[in-house]
Order: C-alpha cells, then sequence, then structure tokens
C-alpha cells in the first residue's frame, strides 16, 4: 500500500503544479486578451505587448494603417514602427494588404519595397523559417512585387513537398502574371503537383496574365494532367475559341475526366467541327460522358438536337435523364415536346421533363405546373 | 490454506491496483490527447494565415452542397434553424429538410413560413429509405426543399436526404442547431484543397445561453442553468482536446450528427447510415473507415475546430440521461457492429490503437470506474486503506478531470476566444472544478445504466423537450 500512497501523492503533486500552471496562464491570456478600451490599452501597450501575441499584433496593425491613412501625428514610415521586421508583423502586413483598396495598396507597396523593408523580405529567403517564406511569397503576389520572382521559385523548387508552399508559391505567380514561370514549373515532371484539380482551376482563376496564352501553353505540355484539364476547362468557361481546335484531340483522350472536361468544352464554344464526334459519344458506355453529351449538345442548338436528347432523356441512368431534361426545356416549344417525350411511354423521362419544367416555373415564380 | 480474510485482503489490494493502474493509464492517454490537441490547434492556426476563405465565397469552383436537416417534431426550433440555414456565406447549396413524420406542426410552421409549395421531384433511390410522402419548394427561397416522410428515425431521414441532395457532398445539421455564417465556407474547403476527404467535423457548442436574433447568432454568453453550464465546459473539453487530439493522430471515429460534411457517393458506397441505430453518426464514420481500408483507398477524416455549429443542449436531467444513454447505447452499437475491426491489422491505426481505446476506455471505463467508487469504500471498511488513501485517490480523479478541462478552456482562450468576458470565464472554470463532484458520476451511472439496458432500448431514440433560439 505504500507504493500506492506514494503513487498517488505524486500523481497529486504533479497534477495539482500542472492546475496551477493552467490556472495562471489561464487568466494571464484572458486578461490581455479583454483589454480594449483606448486608455486601458495605451496605457498598457508595452506591457501586453510582451506578453500578448493579439495585442502586439494590433498595435502593429494600427500603426500600419496610420501610415497608410496618413494619420496626423503619426509615425512616417514603415521602419519606425518597432517590431514590424519579424513573422508577426509580415503577417500584419499580409492581412492588411489583403483587406485594402487599390490606393491604400500602393503606398503599402512604396513602404514594403523601401530599402529598409526589402532587406529584411530578402533576408526571409536565405534565413527565414518556411512560415516568413510563405507569407513573403504571398506578400510578393498580393502587393506585384516582381522582383522576387527568382526567389519564389527557388522556395518552390526547395520546398517541392509542402502544399502550402505550393498553393502559395502559384498564387504568387499567377497573382504577378509571371507566364514564364509558370509555364516552367507546371512543365517539370520532376515537381509533383500537390494541389487539387479546384485549388488550380481557382488559382487560374486570380492569375493576372493573358490566360488564353497560358492555356496554349500549358494543354498538352503541363506535366500534371489536372493542369491540363484545368486549361481544358479555363477555354470554355471564358470562351477562347481560337483554342478549341487544341480541344478536339482530346475528346479521343483515353482519360474519361479529360474526355468529359473537352465535351463540356467544346459544347460551351459550340465548336462544329467536333459535333459529329459529340453526338456520336450520346451512346457511349459510360454515362457519366452521355450526361455531359445532354449538356453540350444543347449549345448546338436544342431544336436541332431534340432525337437525341429525346433518346438520353428516357436513359436508364438519373443524372442523364436529368441533364437532358433541362437541355430538352430550352427547345422553343416546348409543350409540344412534352408531348413527344409523353409518346415515348417512359415515366420516368415524362417525370423528369415535367419536373424541370415546374423548376423553371418556380424560378419564374408562375406557378408551379 | 490461507484463511478468508487474507483471501479477500488481497482480491481487495489487487482491485486497488488495478484501479490505480486504470486511473493512470486513462489520465495518460487524456494527457497525451490535449498535448495532441494543443500541437492540432498551433497547426490549423497556422495554416490558416495563409487560406483565404473570403477568395472562396464567390468561387465557382466552390464544391457545392446539399445540407441535409432531420427534423422530428423540431416545432420549437425549425423556423429559426432553416432561416439561419438559407442565408449562409457559400456560392451554391440547397437545403433539404427531412420532417420525418413529426407529430407536432413542424411541417405547417415551415410552409407557412417559406412559402412552400408541393412539388413533383423525381429522385435517385440510392438509399433504401421509408416512404416518401410528398416533396415541398419554397417559392421564397429556391434553396429550399422540405421532404414529408413516414417516421423512420434519424438515420432513415437522413438517406432520404442523400437520395434527394444534387450536390456531390452533403452537410448534416441537426434541427436544432444553428451554423456561424462563415462555417460552411471553412468546413467544405477541406474537401477543396484535399481530394482524398471524405469526411469532415464542425465544432458543436452550446448555444443556451447566446442571443440569438432571427437564426443568427448575435452576442455568445452563458446559460444561468446549471446543468447547461456544465454541458458546455464539457463540448469544450470533448471537442477542442478528444476530437483535435484523435484528428492529429489520425484516428477520428466520430463527427458529430449536429454538424458534419461527407463525400456523398462515400456515404452511398458504404450503404448509408444504417437505418435504426441510434449512434448512426459514429457508425456511419466507423463504417466509412472500413470501407476505406477494404478498398485500399487514400482517404481523410478530419476534425476543423473553426466551422462552428451553436447547438441546444438538454435543459433537464430527464433529458440529460436519455441523450447520453442513447449516445452510450449508439456506442455500444457500433463497436459491437464493427467488432471484426478489432484488433485488425488491415485496419491499422483505427483498428490497433482507436477501437481498442473505445472497447477498453470508452465501453469499460464507466463499468470500471462505478466499480471503483463502490470498492475503494469496502477497501476502507476491510482495513485495507487509510482514508487519506481513500480520499486522495478521488482527489486525483478531481484533479485530472479539472485539469483537461481548464486545458481545454486555456485552448479555447489561446485561439478562438469566444468567452470574451472574464465572469464567463470564471464561471467556465468553476463549472470545469464542479463538473467532478456530481455531474461526472451522474453521466457514469447513465452510462452503465445504458450497458445494461442496451438490448432493449437499442433501436429507441427518445425525444427531448426543446426550447426556441430566438429572444
Amino acid at each position: 500500500m505504500t507504493l500506492i500512497q506514494t503513487v498517488i501523492n505524486l500523481l497529486i503533486s504533479i497534477m495539482g503544479s500542472v492546475l496551477v500552471l493552467f490556472t495562471v496562464l489561464l487568466l494571464v491570456l484572458h486578461l490581455t486578451n479583454s483589454f480594449k478600451s483606448k486608455r486601458i490599452q495605451a496605457m498598457r501597450e508595452q506591457l501586453i505587448c510582451l506578453i500578448s501575441g493579439e495585442a502586439a499584433a494590433n498595435r502593429l496593425r494600427n500603426k500600419l494603417l496610420a501610415i497608410i491613412r496618413q494619420e496626423e501625428g503619426c509615425v512616417r514610415s514603415i521602419s519606425e514602427i518597432r517590431g514590424i521586421r519579424s513573422l508577426r508583423g509580415l503577417l500584419v502586413i499580409s492581412e492588411t494588404a489583403d483587406e485594402l483598396k487599390a490606393d491604400d495598396l500602393s503606398v503599402l507597396r512604396r513602404e514594403i519595397s523601401g530599402a529598409w523593408y526589402s532587406k529584411y523580405l530578402s533576408a526571409q529567403f536565405n534565413y527565414g523559417s518556411v512560415d516568413s517564406v510563405i507569407l513573403v511569397i504571398k506578400l510578393a503576389g498580393t502587393l506585384g512585387l516582381r522582383h522576387y520572382l527568382p526567389d519564389i521559385i527557388q522556395q518552390i523548387y526547395v520546398h517541392r513537398t509542402n502544399p502550402h508552399m505550393q498553393n502559395i508559391g502559384m498564387l504568387s505567380l499567377c497573382l504577378l502574371g509571371a507566364e514564364a514561370e509558370l509555364v516552367s514549373i507546371c512543365r517539370d515532371s520532376s515537381i509533383a503537383s500537390l494541389l487539387s484539380f479546384r485549388t488550380l482551376e481557382e488559382l487560374f482563376t486570380v492569375y493576372r496574365g493573358d490566360r488564353e496564352k497560358l492555356c496554349k501553353r500549358l494543354i498538352d505540355t503541363a506535366a500534371d494532367p489536372y493542369i491540363r484539364r484545368t486549361c481544358v476547362k479555363a477555354i470554355g468557361q471564358n470562351c477562347y475559341s481560337s483554342l478549341a481546335e487544341m480541344v478536339l484531340p482530346l475528346l479521343y483522350s483515353p482519360q474519361l475526366n479529360m474526355q468529359i472536361d473537352a465535351t463540356r468544352t467544346l459544347g460551351q464554344l459550340a465548336y462544329e467541327p467536333a459535333y459529329e464526334r459529340i453526338l456520336a459519344m450520346a451512346k457511349h458506355e459510360r454515362w457519366e460522358l452521355r450526361a455531359i453529351v445532354a449538356t453540350a449538345l444543347v449549345n448546338f442548338g436544342a431544336d436541332q438536337n431534340e432525337d437525341t436528347l429525346l433518346d438520353l432523356v428516357c436513359d436508364r441512368e438519373w443524372w442523364v435523364r436529368f441533364r437532358a431534361a433541362e437541355s430538352l426545356a430550352q427547345c422553343s416549344d416546348v409543350f409540344a415536346v412534352l408531348g413527344r417525350v409523353t409518346a415515348r411511354n417512359d415515366k420516368y423521362a415524362l417525370e423528369m421533363f415535367r419536373f424541370t419544367l415546374d423548376k423553371i416555373a418556380l424560378r419564374a415564380r408562375k406557378g408551379v405546373a | 490454506m490461507m484463511p478468508i480474510r487474507e483471501v479477500l485482503y488481497r482480491i481487495v489490494l489487487a482491485i486497488n491496483y488495478f484501479s490505480l493502474f486504470y486511473v493512470i493509464t486513462v489520465s495518460t492517454i487524456y494527457l497525451i490527447q490535449l498535448i495532441s490537441a494543443s500541437i492540432g490547434l498551433r497547426r490549423y492556426v497556422r495554416s490558416l494565415r495563409y487560406i483565404d476563405y473570403r477568395r472562396f465565397l464567390d468561387s465557382e469552383h466552390m464544391v457545392p452542397i446539399s445540407l441535409l436537416v432531420p427534423a422530428y417534431n423540431e416545432s420549437a426550433t425549425i423556423v429559426d434553424s432553416v432561416r439561419n440555414l438559407i442565408s449562409l456565406d457559400f456560392p451554391e447549396y440547397e437545403v433539404i429538410v427531412i420532417n420525418d413524420g413529426s407529430k407536432d406542426e413542424t411541417l405547417q410552421l415551415l410552409i407557412d413560413a417559406f412559402d412552400l409549395l408541393p412539388f413533383h421531384q423525381p429522385y435517385k433511390k440510392s438509399l433504401q429509405t421509408e416512404e416518401i410522402v410528398e416533396i415541398y419548394r419554397s417559392a421564397v427561397d429556391e434553396k429550399l426543399i422540405v421532404v414529408n416522410k413516414k417516421n423512420g428515425g434519424k438515420a432513415d431521414a437522413l438517406n432520404a436526404g442523400i437520395n434527394l441532395a444534387s450536390y456531390p457532398v452533403i452537410v448534416t445539421i441537426d434541427a436544432d442547431s444553428i451554423l456561424e455564417k462563415n462555417s460552411l465556407i471553412k468546413i467544405i474547403y477541406s474537401f477543396v484543397s484535399d481530394p482524398t476527404c471524405i469526411a469532415v467535423g464542425g465544432i458543436v457548442r452550446i448555444g443556451s445561453g447566446c442571443e440569438i436574433v432571427e437564426g443568427q447568432m448575435k452576442e455568445v454568453g452563458l446559460s444561468k442553468n446549471p446543468i447547461v453550464a456544465l454541458q458546455t465546459t464539457e463540448y469544450l473539453r470533448a471537442f477542442l482536446t478528444g476530437r483535435i487530439g484523435f484528428d492529429v493522430m489520425g484516428m477520428l471515429l466520430i463527427i458529430s450528427g449536429a454538424f458534419g460534411a461527407f463525400n456523398k457517393a462515400a456515404i452511398i458506397e458504404a450503404g448509408g447510415y444504417t437505418r435504426h441505430c441510434v449512434g448512426e453518426d459514429m457508425e456511419l464514420v466507423v463504417k466509412l473507415h472500413q470501407l476505406m481500408h477494404d478498398k485500399k483507398r487514400k482517404y481523410s477524416v478530419r476534425f476543423l475546430p473553426d466551422p462552428i455549429c451553436w447547438t441546444q443542449p438538454p435543459e433537464h436531467m430527464r433529458d440529460l440521461k436519455k441523450q447520453r444513454k442513447r449516445w452510450h447505447i449508439g456506442l455500444i452499437d457500433t463497436l459491437l457492429k464493427h467488432k471484426k475491426m478489432l484488433f485488425n491489422p488491415k485496419y491499422g491505426r483505427i483498428g490497433m490503437i482507436c477501437l481498442p481505446y473505445y472497447w477498453i476506455f470508452e465501453l469499460a471505463g464507466p463499468l470500471i470506474e462505478t466499480f471503483g467508487y463502490i470498492f475503494i469504500p469496502i477497501s476502507f471498511l476491510l482495513g485495507v486503506v487509510n482514508i487519506w488513501f481513500m480520499l486522495s485517490f478521488f482527489l486525483v480523479a478531481v484533479l485530472y478531470g479539472t485539469i483537461l478541462s481548464v486545458g481545454a478552456l486555456l485552448l479555447e482562450e489561446n485561439t478562438f476566444k469566444k468567452y470574451p468576458d472574464i465572469k464567463q470565464l470564471l464561471q467556465l472554470f468553476f463549472y470545469s472544478f464542479v463538473d467532478n463532484f456530481g455531474y461526472r458520476q451522474l453521466n457514469t451511472i447513465y452510462k452503465v445504466e445504458a450497458t445494461f439496458g442496451f438490448k432493449k432500448n437499442k433501436h429507441r431514440w427518445g425525444e427531448l423537450k426543446r426550447k426556441g433560439f430566438s429572444k
């Protein structure tokens, strides 16, 4: 029993000490977080900043905003803000840059591009932690600091297995409109893309250069199939008709997803040379393709493709019927189409088409059929 | 021959040794969870430095989602909840409320509040459910769909919702809960950034005592009801240490039914929610783990501490008892249903560490704890232990419980700071301590009751009394 008692006594002492420590920490944290009044903040700022990260960040943010808005009595240059050359400072600048409008952003850009802060930013690429490097890269993209391009590329290569670095690195390259650098990275098979398809799509959306040219250069040369698919989708979404010819061969791609994206894109562009092939794919064994064909055909004219769409609305797969019904609803005489769907004697096709019409009616607030 | 008294003495002594070993093991595990949670939270907060959710608010590349709201006799909260859900910040989503044969005016309230019109909507019957009587669509908000079906339980209602869902990701939310405006974008971002993600859970916090106006959170507060306040600290502890801890270790088994997001195709492949299972949320996650391991697919199940769902907890002991018994029956049911995964190396750390943990500490824990409450005083009466030992043993249990709760409070204060008032913090601190004197023991008794009544009650859901959110 003595052994048990000793162990219990030891546990009590350890737990008691941990509890006291936690309690003190909790109170200190709360007290430093909760001082919001300006007067108290001013009085205790120095002290609070010593122990509270949030208070220190607020102080930096306020001083930075004062410089940007050229408030009277404030510090005149970023070099006068103590602690701005730190990870916290970088974080504050990065967050502030995200919130600023064009005019204010140019003031911030001027301050950050100054020799004093540039020296600090450059040093981060050599000696900073991964966190600070990512923040510097993000800042470079947001503020359009193109002279950091070689450093950004280098860091993407150095940290090739870090998805955050790859995401922010690519984001900055897109924001900087750095076509040559993006193409070079995307073509390099030694750097595996860690980004999801949707993330890549989002990155392409913020690209500030000539997106059509970028798509043209990457559609058949990017190492990662996700990037090639992103180009195909961007071509359709942005109606880059001049690139339709490059998408055409992808209709025969061995990859189903690529075939789907190509079909969707060529449908969006209503690219006539692809029409016959798309029409033939209405009988494809994969329902995913038949569904996308049902949507694509409407761009070549719903009336013109009514027969194929009628076949598709009677498809055994729910999604194909759904898409075909949506396309049929765009025919010029929907009541005539309703009659023809009824004549097919397929209750599933009929209920799907009725549902589509009801939805349109509800949307138009004209009542429900 | 050893005299009987000596044999008894040795048995009781052995039980005391076992109890001590058990308490130390549990404390160590929870401490590891707390440390993992603080590492996980730090990592998560750091990742927030780079992720700018606002970029995705208007993005057409965000995954569209279907929000499923099963409702059974939820007339007190349903209108506020739905109002909240149709006004969230998210580019493309639909809200599907599934009225699971409510006996109150849940459906009528929805029809009146959102101008619902009967609608003939064909849907793909991927999962078997009870019959759907009617489907309604709102003339006020195109996003809202209401399904009126025959009663079949929460799992059945969710399966019906999945059948009707048009989008690839579904988010389940309880009808007595509301989401913060940016909760959806935060939780769904996981599916955008990680294509292998099949399920994500958000944090559930206690909304009673908060000021909620027209379905929107105005001010965070604490309830004056001690039962609710005790649950507030309990939820903080469970989510900020337990869930994050398991997430960091890649062993998350529970995504709360109150707020979770799932890949629809994965759920359908797993056969949907198991009907008539009261712990359908945990059961689904275990099923998904099993499926992914069986198919040898790369996948992730995540917990995020940032997307918040505010819920209404039971406010009376009777309701609390029902809820806790149901949770424990759900746990037992799930563990029994998946006992083949236990210590099966095929299921990796889920089979070798996580499930054994649940069997030993979550399932058997309440029984062992009750055993301890009975045997330590017996030991004292038999003269095996002295009064100081008995008290210090109890003190250890109290201290470790308090450390965990205060640790969770510390993590909360260091990251999300949802309780800005010092009074609220002191209250939470007080309840973290008080929690050990009665509330915890009561929960243990409920769990023991649930264990013994498992066979009888395993399909019984039990109804809780709700009150509205709006002031």
